[in-house]
């Protein structure tokens, strides 16, 4: 199992990148909110879920910075005093900045607490925290964030987000496939399935001819659905997992941009694949003339196993862009 | 199982290949897609983003009206 460090840190809050504030913890807490329904006569405290959740992001032990795109300029319009106050959009992750690693993105963070602390013989340090109110996404870092100085796509750099790689992916076991025209396979727990869904169907055994590979599913009950596989004529099969290989509840992209000189526009755009070779336009952000930039954006319908992301700069110049994909 | 051929479908969302050039504008016949590089034919990388709702048949071509 890959463990990971204080290095692998990740924290950009409306195009700001706060790691460079020397954060000393970052916490990301969700929480069910739960009332005392304990009374009279009760012997222990009882509680219950009130159908509400919280999340709290705490930043601390940050340097105290009053550089351009610092710690400070992120807060220097004070906490928000009034329901009108803009949401704020975060994007962090703990798995470090590399294609295909986890990250959590958020909208509607509110900064409740911004605390400067000033210690005797110390660099003075800043903690922050934010109240969660808005919604949060749990996805896949397409463009880690990185300095670009011309169009490029991660496509054409070599690699792409890969659905069926996704560390956060239910794995489901299979207990067997029938012979069939069109093979039945069982799972011991249910499927989630939905007709027309692609899977990716691995380590099954003496199948004939094999079910292993990329397959759509035709779902006959929750524990059981067929594919296009006919071994009437082989063998059934046993055990053997899936993934799913797309997914058809939409997307939410989000998009941040630390620095931005020289160039006089950026658009940045995620697109998708099936086949990793004809991709489809999926989530088109909007131009971006100055830093910092942030955005979150949402697709509706059927996303590819695989997601590229594109930069297309106007002029010359240098930009660092952040962006990732989460599936609903 | 039917061959399916780029010129019967048109995008619905803009297609391109690996390296973002344009195969079809949205609305645009699909006959410049081709075969996935991992295998496969053009027949099933039309069948794949027609599954997806990446394109769609094209309406079939008026006929002519006959002159009165």
């Amino acid at each position: 199992m890959a463990k990971y460090g204080g290095a692998s840190a990740i924290l950009l809050i409306d195009g700001y990148n706060l790691l460079l504030a020397k954060l000393k913890t970052l916490s990301l807490k969700h929480e069910q909110l739960t009332e005392d329904t304990s009374g009279l006569g009760d012997n222990y405290e009882a509680s219950s879920p009130v159908g509400k959740s919280r999340t709290t992001l705490t930043q601390g032990g940050g340097f105290f910075d009053t550089q351009t795109n610092g710690i400070h300029a992120l807060m220097a319009a004070g906490t928000p005093t009034t329901p009108q106050a803009t949401p704020r959009i975060a994007c962090l992750g703990v798995m470090g900045q590399t294609i295909g690693a986890l990250f959590v993105g958020i909208q509607g963070l509110f900064a409740s607490a911004y605390e400067v602390l000033g210690e005797d013989s110390k660099l003075t340090k800043a903690n922050i925290t934010y109240i969660f109110t808005g919604t949060i996404d749990r996805g896949l870092i397409v463009q880690p964030l990185a300095a670009k100085t011309a169009d490029w796509n991660t496509k054409s750099l070599g690699t792409v987000t890969d659905y069926t790689l996704d560390p956060s992916q239910r794995v489901i076991p299979i207990t067997s496939n029938s012979m069939a025209a069109a093979s039945v396979v069982t799972t011991p727990v249910p499927h989630g399935l939905t007709t027309n869904d692609i899977i990716l169907i691995s380590g099954v055994a003496t199948s004939s001819p094999t079910i292993n590979g990329e397959r759509t599913v035709t779902v006959i009950s929750t524990t059981t659905f067929s594919v296009a596989v006919d071994t009437s004529a082989g063998a059934a099969g046993t055990g053997g997992s899936f993934v799913r290989a797309n997914s058809s509840a939409g997307a939410v992209g989000y998009q941040q941009v630390t620095a931005l000189s020289g160039f006089t526009g950026f658009v940045g755009k995620l697109r998708d694949s099936a086949d990793d070779t004809t991709y489809a336009d999926l989530i088109s952000f909007a131009n971006v003339t100055s830093a910092p930039g942030k955005e979150r954006a949402t697709v509706a319908g059927v996303v590819d196993r695989y997601v590229s992301f594109d930069g297309d700069v106007t002029g010359s110049g240098s930009i660092t862009v952040f962006a990732g994909v989460a599936r609903n | 199982m039917t061959e399916l051929k780029g010129k019967d479908f048109v995008a619905l969302r803009r297609l391109s290949d690996a390296d973002n050039h344009t195969i079809a504008d949205v609305g645009e016949l699909c006959d410049h897609v081709s075969a996935a590089t991992s295998g496969g034919t053009v027949s099933d990388a039309l069948a794949r983003l027609l599954a997806s709702g990446k394109i769609e048949r094209a309406p079939a071509p008026q006929k002519r009206k006959k002159d009165a």
